[in-house]
């Protein structure tokens, strides 16, 4: 190596050793003050508040659930909940998604005029702004606990719909599970036949019928085991039993929702544009009609160009999910960044936990999506 | 055998009449291609309507218009615009002083100059300026509202409403701007320290919500300085917004420069350019030309973002609307509520949709 090019080097090296050494001084100067801190606020350090008993109880959990619970079936139930809304508006987002993007490249005009006012529309207000706006609306359209409304079993106030919950005992659990595994193993013969088989001939046509009976009559068996039913109950202000769909999920769900299909939308808009035109004439030509060459013939080809930017949209979803602490729906960041972090007063522990979950949630939905992707890639050769 | 040559000129005739369809035809053959298409033009169009007879019905004809409590607006029947009306201080400048306020009205003025040249320039010519303008104008605002010297200080605790918005969403442009370019001008660095360091971060930022940023900025920034420093609310949630929204200009510069061919910046070197000439003579002007729609999209992101503030406690446009509704006055109705909400809704929209609206024509005027 020539003296100058050592020379040159030697200048890098130097540089990124005093960047290095920079960004380390900050962070170890950052870490002595915290620890001086802590020591003179006299608060506790580490994750042992992890096993200790909560002591308050959370308006909707997927689990069971109660004060004496630890601050990790707090994180848990957290996690559920967020989950929960993510899943939901991201299945309903992409729907009114492929609505409003097939809607905007309609040749009816008034039909285009309204899918493209709702994308606009929608896009341009700030998501928090449309969550609060659902938030108080539903609350002041709905009545009051004393007022509720009943449908059969189910009660709807401005506390929530109220839906009856059913509680499964050991025997009936394993049926229930007996139950889904004939389920899905059927489904998934059934699914395995059909490929195999020529399907546009009267016998498969017969066949696949009596599967797809026999398919909904195998839940209907499991009616017979032994489920208790809790009934919501009007208690004084308040609804006791049952399940809860808190107003804050059906505000937050639709939210998320709504604005996020709008950015759908354009991605899936782009995606079906990719899509040579000639692709839907040729289904035309050979019969198919403009629902089923939408469905089997454009859209396959449309989502390779759309996942991947729908991907980082349905991750921008997942951390907007985080809006719920405004409105108070007992999420990641409203229950483990809020309530425990206020018990506990643990704060660093606490917002590593909350930016852990958050990460692991972003990395998970890329993770999934890649794995679609990589499939629908795979059907490509 | 017979022969026919015409002796005269023939009168020219029109073109193919297509307009001899009748305007009914050509609505038909539009709008309704079969029965289907018929019902669903019909059921858009009274949706159409009826929602807009009922919102015209709510917003105007219905509307209280003048008083200074709830007891103006009674039902909800009408919109309640006497709760914007009345409450104009708070949501537009905040609890500015009544006697600095020609300050607030001064940066009112220059912003709308300011962005009244930027639209009627050529789309066509350099950003340059405009991107400097972006850059110096909040510093300016700043100085200005802020005070000091000859003119009297007003603490950012005392600004709020649509002033507080307009300068989180310009200093977080201004400053995020040149941070995001630094780090994606660091990621695709030949040193890999640096190389890491900015892609940490980038990708730790982008895993992360704005709102956990802006909650460890309000709750957690305290315990890691020095005891007794002491850095107020709204500067601390400005650095959250910068950080935040460095990261993601960086991602949008990388685009950039990665639409730029390796070539041009072996052929600047090649002529003689220092590896930082080329960059900044030849390499920056395209990357950065390349993504100026994108960094408009980014402005209205960091607008619509700009409504968190209210969540950890800064009097932002949306938070004074809030606050607003939960004063003694004008708490109880929903109604004065969701007026509030609907006129904030009507303020963001025309702001964002202007600017989505910039933004596509200065995609097109490349």
């Amino acid at each position: 190596m020539s003296r100058a090019v050592l020379v040159e080097r030697l200048w890098d090296y130097a540089g990124q050793a005093v960047l290095l050494a920079l960004v380390l001084w900050l962070a170890w100067s950052g870490l002595v003050n915290f620890l001086g801190n802590v020591r003179v606020l006299g608060l506790a350090a580490g994750y042992g508040f992890l096993d200790a008993e909560a002591g308050f109880q959370i308006a909707q959990s997927l689990i069971a659930f109660s004060p004496r619970s630890s601050y990790l079936d707090v994180v848990i139930v957290a996690a559920l909940n967020s989950l929960l809304v993510i899943v939901l508006a991201s299945v309903l987002s992409t729907l009114i998604g492929l609505v409003m993007a097939f809607g905007r490249l309609a040749s009816h005009g008034l039909i285009r005029g309204a899918a493209a006012t709702y994308v606009e529309v929608f896009r341009n207000i700030p998501l928090l702004l449309q969550i609060l706006f659902w938030y108080f609306s539903a609350i002041a359209v709905l009545p009051g606990v004393g007022d509720s409304l009943a449908f059969g079993g189910a009660l709807l106030n401005n506390r929530g719909l109220f839906l009856p919950r059913v509680q499964v005992t050991m025997a009936g659990g394993s049926t229930l599970v007996a139950g889904l595994a004939a389920f899905v193993g059927l489904f998934w013969l059934a699914r395995r036949w059909l490929k195999t088989t020529a399907r546009d001939n009267g016998w498969s046509l017969a066949l696949s019928g009596a599967i797809i009976a026999l398919l909904c009559l195998a839940p209907l068996a499991l009616m017979r085991a032994d489920f208790g039913i809790d009934n919501p109950q009007v208690e004084g202000f308040n609804v006791g039993g049952g399940f809860a769909v808190l107003p804050e999920l059906a505000a937050l769900t639709l939210g998320l929702s709504i604005y996020n299909s709008t950015f759908l939308a354009e991605i899936f808009r782009a995606g079906i544009l990719s899509v040579p035109r000639g692709q839907a004439e040729a289904a035309a030509t050979v019969g198919l009609s403009g629902v089923r060459a939408a469905l089997l013939i454009t859209l396959p080809q449309a989502m390779r160009v759309a996942l991947p930017p729908a991907a980082g949209q349905y991750q921008t979803l997942a951390k907007a999910s985080a809006l719920a602490a405004a409105i108070g729906y007992p999420d990641i960041m409203q229950l483990v960044g809020g309530t425990v972090l206020s018990q506990t007063n643990q704060a660093l522990e606490v917002m590593a936990l909350v930016v852990l979950l958050y990460a692991a949630i972003n990395l998970a939905i890329a993770l999934a999506v890649n794995l679609l992707n990589r499939r629908l890639l795979w059907q490509q050769r | 055998m017979t022969r026919f040559v015409r002796q005269t000129v023939i009168d020219a005739r029109d073109a193919p009449a297509t307009s001899s369809l009748s305007a009914l035809i050509q609505w038909r053959r539009a709008w309704v291609t079969s029965p289907m298409m018929a019902v669903t033009s019909l059921v858009l169009l009274a949706a159409f309507c009826v929602f807009g007879w009922r919102f015209l019905q709510w917003a105007v004809v219905h509307a209280h218009w003048r008083g200074s409590d709830s007891a103006a607006c009674p039902g909800d029947s009408g919109a309640c615009w006497a709760f914007v009306v009345a409450r104009w201080k708070p949501w537009l400048v905040g609890d500015y002083p009544l006697d600095q306020l020609w300050r607030a009205w001064a940066s009112f003025a220059a912003f709308g100059l300011f962005w009244a040249w930027v639209v009627q320039r050529s789309h066509a010519a350099g950003m340059n300026r405009v991107l400097l303008g972006f850059i110096l104008l909040p510093a300016v605002l700043l100085l200005v509202l802020i005070g000091g010297g000859p003119l009297a200080a007003v603490a950012p605790t005392r600004w709020g409403g649509l002033l507080l918005t307009l300068i989180v969403a310009l200093a977080t442009f201004a400053s995020a701007l040149p941070a995001g370019l630094c780090l994606a001008l660091g990621r695709r660095s030949r040193l890999p320290v640096v190389r890491w360091l900015c892609t940490a971060f980038v990708e730790g930022m982008r895993s992360v919500p704005l709102l956990v940023v802006l909650f460890i900025a309000a709750t957690l920034l305290p315990m890691f300085l020095p005891r007794g420093w002491n850095i107020d609310l709204f500067t601390r949630a400005l650095i959250a917004f910068s950080l935040f929204n460095a990261a993601m200009a960086a991602e949008v510069f990388r685009g950039g420069l990665q639409a730029v061919g390796h070539g041009q910046f072996e052929a600047a070197t090649t002529v003689g350019l220092s590896h930082f000439s080329a960059l900044r003579l030849i390499v920056l002007p395209q990357a950065v030309t390349a993504v100026v729609p994108a960094l408009v999209n980014i402005m209205i992101a960091v607008i619509k973002e700009t409504t968190l503030l209210s969540i950890i406690g800064v009097n932002d446009l949306l938070g004074a609307v809030e606050n607003g509704a939960k004063s003694p006055d004008w708490i109880g109705e929903p109604n004065i509520l969701i007026s509030g909400h609907v006129f904030l809704a009507v303020i963001y929209l025309a702001v964002c949709y202007g600017l989505s609206r910039y933004s596509r024509r200065l995609e097109t005027a490349r």
